[in-house]
C-alpha cells in the first residue's frame, strides 16, 4: 500500500463507492480500485 | 511496420554485432508512466527481446545512434518500488546493482508525481545516477498544474526534462541530456528517518567500514537502510559466497537483529511505514514547493473519473464490458474473413508452383506429397489464422494502452468473489483469450499463492487465439451467417466453465479467507497506433515462431505417421495415423464425433491446438479451401459445435502445461489441470451432443 502512496497522514478521497463490490479511492492524482475488505481496514478521519 | 523484435539467448544478446555501445542507459519507471513509449520511441525497431537470466520476466533491450554514437538502452520492469518483494522489482534492483548503468532515466508520470516520486526517491538513495523524465506533461498543461522544473532539478540534484513519449517530444532532449549526464558519480540522497533509526544506521554503516567486500559497492548508508527494512537478500547478494557468510557478515546480520528489535520496541509494528513515512514526507514537501494548482483544477472532476462514472457503474459495468468484447470479435472477424481469403489463395497458388516446380524437376512423387500435402498444405491451414489472430491482438493492445483492461478488472471483481478470487485474477484470464501460456505466467501479479494456483487451474479454459482455427473452420462451415455470434458463445462458454470450476476447486483446495483487493487505475489516454502496433507484433510474433516450430514439426510428424507403414494410401484408414485415430475414435461417438479423423485431431491437439486444422488439412488431403467442403460432409451442425467445445475445454496444449508445471513446481497441480480439463471436455461435449439431440437439432 505504502507504494502505493497510502501512507499515514495522506488525504485519500472517494470517487466511487456503490456500498457493494470495490471502491476507486483518489490518492493524490492518482486513482486505485480497493477492495471494501482492504478499504474497511484503513482508518480515516473526516477533513 | 517495424519488424519483429527477434528472440535472443542471454549469451546472444551479450555480443553486440554493432560494436561496443558508448552509452548504457536503463529505463526505470512505475507502471503506466510511458517508460515502453519512451523506449519503443528511442529505440524504434532495433529491439531485442529476451528473457532475464531465471526468470521468465521479460527483457528488452535496444539501440539508438546518436550523433553516429551508440547509445545501448535496456528497459527494466515496470515497479512502484525498489524492494525484494515481488520478481519484477528484484530484477530492476539486482540489474541497477550489479550493471550499473552510466545513467538511469527514471521515466515519472508528472500527473501522480508524489507516489511516481516514490521509486526516484528510493534510486537516489541508492547512489544511481539519474537523469528525470517528467512525462505526460501535456497532461499537466491540461490540467492547468505547473510545475517548477528548474526548481525540482535543484531540489533534487538531477537533470529534469519535460517530455511528452506518446509525441515523441522533448525526447531529443533527452537524449542531449544522457549524454551530458551519463557515467557522472551521484552522492547519495540522504534522507533523515528520525534519531532512533538514524542511530543505528549510524551503527551499521561503521560495521560495513570494516569489512573490505564491501568497499568501493554501493552506499553503505543505502545498505544499512535496507537492513532495517527488513531486507537481507540485498546484502547476501553482495556476499563473496551467499552460502557461507565470513563472521564479519555474520556480525553484522546480528547487529542488524538487535536494531530492529530495539527499534520496534519504539515504534512497535508500524516500523516498515516510519521508512516509507519519511520518504513520503521528503516528497510532500518537495511537491509542495515546485507543483502550483490553480485551484479550480483541483476542484474539478477529472475527464478520467468522469469516464469511470459511467464506464465502472454498477449497472452499466457489466453490459459495457460484453459491449466492448463483441466489439473486439466483431473487429477481429469483420475485418479478418476477407484477409483469410487472401491467404488461402496465397497457399494455393504457392501449392501449386511447388508441387509443378517438383514434378518438372523430376522429383518423385513421395517428395512432391511431403512439400505439398505435407508442409505447405499443413503449416499453410495454420498460417491462414494470421489475420484475426493479429487482430485480435490489436483490440486487446488497444484496450489495455487506453486504460480499460484495468477497469475490466474492476467491474469483474464483484463477480469474481463469487468463485473466491478478486478483481485482479480476471487480468490474466483476460490475456488467456490470447494465449494461455502468457495467462499463467501473468498469474505472478497476485501476491496471494492460493489465488494464483486457482487462477492458473481456470485459465487454461479461456479460450486462446489458438483454438480460434478451429472455431473459424467450423463456425464458417456450419454457421456462416452467424459466425461471429458462435465464436463468441465458445468464448462465453469457457467463460461460464472457468467460474463453475473455480467454485468447484475453491471448495475442495482452498476454502479459507479471500485475500485483498489493491489495484492503480491508470487515468484514461487515447493509445498510440505505434505503441498498438509494437505489442501485436510482441504477442502475434509469438504465435508465428510457434508455427515455424512446433507446428512445423507435428505437421512433418502427421505426414511422417500418414505415410506408415509403407506403402499405404496416404493418410488412410490403415496409415498408422489411422490406426491410432481408429482405436480412440469409439471414445468420442457419444459427442457425436466418432470418426477416426477427429479422435486424431484432437490427439495431435495437445501438441497446439491450431495443429487440429493442420491435421485435418493434412489427414483429408485438402488445402485450406477445400476443408469447409470436406467438413461440411462428415459433421453435422451439432456434432460440428459438440467437437468445438471440446477443442476448447480438453488438456491445455503442451506448452501451457510446461508453463504450469513451471509455475506451480508441482507435477501434482499440473496432473490436476491436464485431468480435470480432459474429463470435463468430454463430458461437455456428450452433453451438447445428446442435449441437443433430444431438442431435435441434428
Amino acid at each position: 500500500m505504502a507504494e502505493l502512496g497510502v501512507v499515514r497522514g495522506i488525504r485519500l478521497g472517494i470517487v466511487k463507492n456503490d456500498h457493494v463490490g470495490p471502491l476507486i479511492v483518489s490518492v493524490g492524482e492518482g486513482r486505485l480500485a480497493l477492495g471494501r475488505g482492504m478499504a474497511s481496514k484503513i482508518l480515516v478521519e473526516e477533513a | 511496420m517495424e519488424p519483429l523484435p527477434r528472440e535472443t539467448s542471454p549469451h546472444e544478446r551479450r555480443s553486440n554485432k554493432e560494436g561496443p555501445a558508448e552509452l548504457v542507459v536503463a529505463l526505470v519507471g512505475n507502471p503506466n508512466s510511458g517508460k515502453s513509449t519512451i523506449f519503443n520511441n528511442l529505440t524504434g525497431a532495433r529491439q531485442q527481446v529476451g528473457n532475464w537470466p531465471g526468470v521468465t520476466v521479460e527483457r528488452k533491450e535496444g539501440h539508438l545512434l546518436s550523433d553516429g554514437k551508440l547509445v545501448r538502452v535496456v528497459d527494466l520492469p515496470g515497479t512502484y518500488s525498489l524492494g525484494a518483494y515481488s520478481e519484477d522489482e528484484a530484477i530492476t534492483r539486482r540489474y541497477l546493482l550489479t550493471e550499473k548503468p552510466a545513467l538511469v532515466i527514471n521515466i515519472v508520470d508528472g500527473t501522480n508525481l508524489e507516489r511516481n516520486l516514490y521509486l526516484t526517491v528510493q534510486l537516489l538513495e541508492m547512489g544511481a545516477n539519474v537523469l528525470l523524465a517528467l512525462n505526460m506533461y501535456d497532461e499537466l498543461q491540461a490540467r492547468q498544474i505547473s510545475v517548477a522544473v528548474d526548481r525540482l532539478s535543484q531540489l533534487l540534484g538531477i537533470p529534469v526534462i519535460p517530455t511528452v513519449a506518446t509525441r515523441g517530444q522533448g525526447l531529443p532532449e533527452l537524449i542531449r541530456a544522457a549524454w551530458a549526464a551519463g557515467g557522472q558519480k551521484k552522492e547519495p540522497l540522504v534522507i533523515n528517518y528520525g534519531p532512533e533509526i538514524e542511530a543505528e544506521i549510524t551503527a551499521l554503516t561503521k560495521m560495513m567500514e570494516g569489512i573490505p567486500e564491501l568497499k568501493g559497492s554501493w552506499a553503505h548508508r543505502w545498505l544499512a537502510v535496507k537492513l532495517l527494512e527488513g531486507d537481507t537478500a540485498l546484502l547476501t547478494a553482495l556476499a563473496p559466497n551467499p552460502r557461507r557468510l565470513p563472521p564479519a557478515w555474520e556480525a553484522l546480520l546480528a547487529q542488524r537483529a538487535e536494531a530492529i528489535k530495539r527499534l520496534e520496541r519504539v515504534f512497535g509494528e508500524d516500523l516498515d511505514a516510519q521508512f516509507a513515512d519519511r520518504r513520503y514526507g521528503f516528497i510532500g514537501g518537495l511537491v509542495r514547493e515546485v507543483v502550483k494548482r490553480r485551484p479550480s483544477a483541483e476542484e474539478r472532476l477529472s475527464l478520467s473519473d468522469k469516464i469511470d462514472q459511467v464506464v465502472t457503474n454498477r449497472f452499466l459495468g457489466i453490459p459495457l464490458f460484453l459491449l466492448a468484447m463483441w466489439g473486439v470479435f466483431q473487429f477481429t472477424f469483420k475485418l479478418g474473413d476477407p484477409l483469410v481469403g487472401w491467404v488461402e489463395a496465397f497457399f494455393e497458388w504457392f501449392g501449386g508452383i511447388v508441387g509443378s516446380g517438383l514434378e518438372g524437376a523430376g522429383a518423385p512423387e513421395i517428395v512432391r506429397s511431403l512439400f505439398v500435402d505435407g508442409i505447405i498444405g499443413g503449416v499453410g491451414s495454420v498460417l491462414v489464422f494470421l489475420p484475426p489472430i493479429f487482430l485480435l491482438f490489436f483490440a486487446l493492445s488497444l484496450l489495455e494502452g487506453s486504460g480499460y483492461m484495468a477497469r475490466a478488472a474492476y467491474i469483474m471483481d464483484r463477480f469474481m468473489h463469487t468463485l473466491g478470487l478478486h478483481g485482479k485474477s480476471f487480468i490474466p484470464l483476460l490475456i488467456g483469450v490470447g494465449c494461455n501460456v502468457p495467462a499463467v505466467m501473468a498469474t505472478r501479479t497476485l501476491e496471494n499463492k492460493q489465488d494464483r494456483l486457482l487462477t492458473i487451474l481456470i485459465a487454461p479454459l479461456m479460450s486462446c487465439t489458438a483454438r480460434l482455427p478451429i472455431y473459424v473452420l467450423f463456425a464458417g462451415a456450419f454457421f456462416s451467417a452467424n459466425q461471429g455470434l458462435v465464436i463468441f458463445s465458445l468464448y462465453l462458454l469457457g467463460l461460464i466453465l472457468a467460474i463453475l470450476m473455480g467454485v468447484v476447486f475453491k471448495a475442495l483446495f482452498f476454502r479459507g479467507t479471500t485475500s485483498h483487493f489493491v489495484m492503480e487505475l491508470p487515468p484514461y489516454r487515447v493509445p498510440t497506433f505505434r505503441g498498438t502496433l509494437l505489442h501485436m507484433w510482441d504477442r502475434g510474433g509469438s504465435f508465428l515462431r510457434k508455427a515455424g516450430t512446433i507446428i512445423f514439426s507435428a505437421v512433418v510428424l502427421i505426414w511422417v505417421l500418414s505415410n506408415l507403414p509403407w506403402g499405404v494410401e496416404y493418410a488412410s484408414q490403415e496409415s498408422w495415423l489411422g490406426r491410432i485415430g481408429t482405436f480412440l475414435a469409439p471414445l468420442f461417438k457419444p459427442a457425436g464425433f466418432g470418426s477416426w479423423e477427429a479422435a486424431v485431431a484432437l490427439v495431435l491437439g495437445i501438441l497446439a491446438k491450431e495443429v487440429v486444422v493442420g491435421t485435418f488439412g493434412v489427414i483429408y488431403g485438402v488445402q485450406e479451401a477445400g476443408l469447409t467442403e470436406v467438413i461440411q460432409q462428415h459433421w453435422t451442425p451439432l456434432s460440428a459445435y459438440a467437437f468445438m467445445a471440446m477443442s476448447l475445454i480438453y488438456i491445455p496444449c503442451i506448452a501451457t502445461i510446461a508453463t504450469i508445471k513451471r509455475e506451480t513446481n508441482s507435477w501434482a497441480w499440473t496432473g490436476l489441470a491436464v485431468g480435470y480439463s480432459l474429463a470435463l471436455g468430454w463430458l461437455v461435449g456428450v452433453l451438447i451432443y445428446q442435449v441437443g439431440r433430444l431438442l431435435g437439432y441434428a
